[in-house]
């Protein structure tokens, strides 16, 4: 069980979510969608454990979150969770073999069970073994991607957080990779939470779609009900800018995390 | 190895080859070190750092030596203070000292009667005895060149009262003492007279161009002679008397009756003439000091002094062991210490600053100072230099450490903690190898920086390179000063060269890919 009870979430003393409850079923496929700041990224950060909320409490997977929980009970949170962000964050001084090979290490997983892991995983992104022998910088983007999606389904998590996995490919890539998530999304049958703010994205990849609008739920249910039955003025403009022209190529500054990511280059 | 930094090496070594072959007239003038007489060191002759200073220390040693006694001369340890802490910690057991300078620096404000024995007696209080006048003083006296005095009719002092066109220029030093120039014209009534203050090696060249007519003089300056200078005659005895003796510990009786004998035997050995012919040879014409000390103690006692010289190759091993031995713990000492403090700066905001502001500050107390500090609590010689060398290098290593583990971008972190890594593992798997090239380039710093600052070291006895650049900045002797300055270089670029091979292997591949 993953679920969001009455939760607010401030940063800086602004708030970034909430309050919202929220119930994600086990194995279901939900995509958070909404503007730069809406506060889908904070939402999935609150569900990995990176983060406490401020009020309410996050129940994630029979683990509840909240002010008080120790390091240790968010370890273990983690230990369930798999997590891939826009850029991957790949550990540039390590190979992708070596990148996958941190966190079973981490909790004490055998030499072989990593090793016929990363076998199992290969064939399952399509990657060529080869390739992980490489640094990420001898990657492109999508095998980046793909390389950091097997680290997050390492240690066969019961769920998979992606925040905006595709948002810094270029449209060939991107397209190719959308259906390749899609068919493993099927095949894991593990509960997926997804975020992006491009809407045919979240149609393609989704059976549940949450819209966010400054840290609140405005909608929640199927892609028809987005186009068919718009709960507020707000979604209908939404949806129509989507229709309009694609901002698919936009990043979003919503992540104080992945921003750090872009400006705070190691040298 | 990088072409340059092989051609830069190359030039080096070559250049090091050139000098050891050129300069041979300076063969060992260092030839009575710690290490010349194995470790079976019993006495240990220290002394000031100017060159009749050291003369007198090596013929102190020697005159040990030759009754059969383990000595060291433990030479240009710095001034009065030094060499006078260094004696009353048992760091020394002797030096040669001015009884003017202890009457009126070292007990400055007691009042002692003129003759030895009341000096002795106060000496005593410290555990400190004096030997009997080696023979000649070293006194302030005025001087003038033999032609303008000649044609001035001037032969005494009290003779330049009223002559006010001639030009005086004084050490600076004499110009404010008490004993000095104050005092000297109250006594005369020169009044009228106006006074410059100058170097005391730039007054003699002023004298000799004509650019002064009167400076003050050391007795047993050899310049006296060799620039044909007239002492003017302290007709009214204003200068005090600094006959020159040795201080030793008064335990040394005890422990080497023999020793003490020795220095004894030098009484009334040295003549004013034979001192300032010595200074003379050290100084002008090159002769090494200790060869100059050997020529007296064969003269004076009829024994002939084996000196063990060693050679110019053998002497530069001898000041890189020395000099590496500074660098290596002082910069082992200073990893293991700011690395884990740069850690600690790098996890609490608040605490790095604080702790940056401290290593800044550190790093802005000039050397010398520091070394001075450091007299007191842990003498002279290796323990001062290394804990100096040591404050100096953590600054660099702490800043880069820490600018290593800021830097490392947030998106990375995260992806350590989502991974669920330990923070222990995060440290070692994660953020100190991602750091490591900015840790590397700290130490490096550091350890160059080190190099160069730790021939500061020879000023309070640790050795080292800087002791013949020391010895040749006193002797103007420029083949000395590279002796000394050409393998401190060559050793900061061997340093740096070797962390190109430690960056090869310490830096992970993957940060040394350019991403395309």
């Amino acid at each position: 069980m993953f679920r969001f009870s009455n939760v607010t979430k401030l940063y800086a003393g602004k708030r970034a979510l909430g309050p919202i409850d929220l119930e994600l079923g086990r194995g279901s496929t939900t995509v958070l969608i909404g503007r730069s700041g809406c506060g889908k990224s904070t939402a999935i950060r609150l569900l990995a454990g990176l983060t406490r909320a401020d009020s309410g409490n996050v129940d994630s997977g029979g683990v509840r979150i909240d002010g008080s929980t120790t390091e240790a009970t968010l370890r273990s949170v983690r230990r369930r969770i798999g997590y891939v962000i826009q850029e991957g964050g790949l550990f540039p001084h390590l190979t992708s073999l070596e990148n996958l090979r941190l966190a079973p290490r981490s909790f004490g997983e055998s030499v072989d069970q990593i090793n016929r892991r990363v076998h199992e995983l290969t064939e399952l992104v399509g990657l060529s073994h080869p390739l992980l022998e490489r640094y990420p910088a001898q990657l492109s983007g999508g095998q980046r991607q793909r390389v950091a999606l097997m680290r997050a389904l390492m240690l066969d998590p019961e769920m998979l957080l992606l925040d905006e996995p595709l948002g810094a490919l270029d449209p060939m890539i991107r397209a190719e990779l959308q259906d390749e998530l899609r068919v493993l999304f099927k095949t894991l049958r593990t509960t997926v939470v997804l975020v992006t703010h491009d809407l045919a994205e979240a149609a393609y990849l989704g059976n549940r779609i949450v819209l966010l609008d400054q840290g609140r739920v405005v909608q929640d249910g199927g892609v028809s009900d987005l186009f068919e039955r718009p709960a507020t003025d707000f979604v209908r403009s939404f949806v129509a800018a989507q229709r309009g022209f694609d901002c698919s190529r936009q990043r979003s500054g919503e992540n104080q995390h992945t921003d750090g990511a872009e400006t705070g280059n190691q040298r | 190895m990088s072409k340059p930094l092989q051609l830069a090496l190359a030039t080096v070594v070559t250049a090091l080859l050139l000098t050891s072959t050129t300069a041979n007239s300076t063969a060992d003038t260092e030839g009575l070190d710690a290490e010349g007489s194995g470790s079976d060191t019993v006495i240990t002759v220290g002394s000031k750092k100017f060159t009749e200073a050291v003369l007198l220390g090596d013929i102190a040693t020697l005159t040990i030596r030759a009754r059969g006694l383990a000595a060291v001369h433990r030479r240009q340890l710095g001034g009065t203070r030094v060499l006078w802490n260094a004696l009353r910690a048992g760091e020394i057991d002797a030096y040669p000292e001015y009884t003017g300078t202890i009457r009126k620096e070292i007990l400055a404000g007691t009042h002692i009667a003129p003759d030895l024995r009341s000096l002795a007696d106060a000496l005593a209080a410290f555990q400190v005895s004096v030997s009997r006048p080696l023979g000649f003083a070293n006194n302030y006296a005025l001087g003038m060149r033999e032609d303008t005095a000649a044609r001035a009719g001037i032969r005494n002092i009290s003779d330049l009262r009223g002559r006010t066109t001639l030009r005086m220029g004084f050490n600076n030093e004499f110009m404010d003492r008490a004993d000095g120039w104050p005092g000297l014209m109250r006594t005369y009534r020169l009044s009228n007279h106006s006074a410059r203050g100058l170097d005391h090696d730039l007054a003699y060249k002023a004298m000799v161009s004509g650019g002064i007519d009167v400076m003050d003089l050391y007795t047993t300056d050899a310049e006296i002679a060799q620039y044909g200078l007239r002492i003017l005659r302290d007709d009214r005895g204003y200068f005090s008397n600094y006959d020159a003796v040795i201080l030793y510990r008064s335990d040394l009786a005890g422990r080497w009756p023999v020793a003490v004998a020795a220095l004894q035997s030098l009484a009334d050995t040295i003549s004013e003439p034979r001192m300032i012919e010595m200074n003379a040879a050290a100084k002008i014409k090159g002769v090494p000091e200790l060869e100059v000390a050997r020529r007296f103690v064969t003269d004076a006692f009829g024994i002939d002094v084996s000196v063990q010289t060693r050679g110019r190759l053998s002497r530069v091993l001898l000041r890189t062991r020395e000099h590496l031995w500074l660098v290596g713990v002082s910069m082992t000492a200073a990893v293991l210490v700011a690395l884990p403090l740069g850690i600690v700066a790098a996890r609490n905001a608040r605490v790095g600053h604080a702790m940056l502001a401290v290593a800044g500050v550190v790093q802005t107390i000039p050397a010398l100072a520091v070394l001075v500090f450091m007299i007191p609590a842990l003498g002279i010689g290796g323990p001062p230099a290394i804990v100096a060398l040591f404050l100096y290098s953590l600054l660099p290593i702490l800043r880069n450490t820490h600018a290593g583990l800021r830097g490392i971008p947030a998106s990375l972190i995260e992806s350590a903690d989502v991974l669920g890594l330990t923070p222990n593992e995060r440290l070692r798997w994660i953020e100190l190898p991602l750091a490591s090239p900015s840790i590397l380039a700290g130490i490096k710093t550091s350890a160059v920086i080190n190099i160069g600052t730790a021939t500061l070291g020879a000023l309070i006895g640790a050795g080292g390179f800087g002791q013949p650049i020391l010895t040749g900045i006193r002797l103007d002797n420029m083949a000395l000063i590279l002796e000394g300055a050409i393998p401190a270089a060559a050793l900061a670029l061997v340093v740096q060269v070797a962390f190109e091979a430690v960056e090869r292997v310490l830096v992970p591949a993957g940060l040394r890919i350019t991403a395309d």
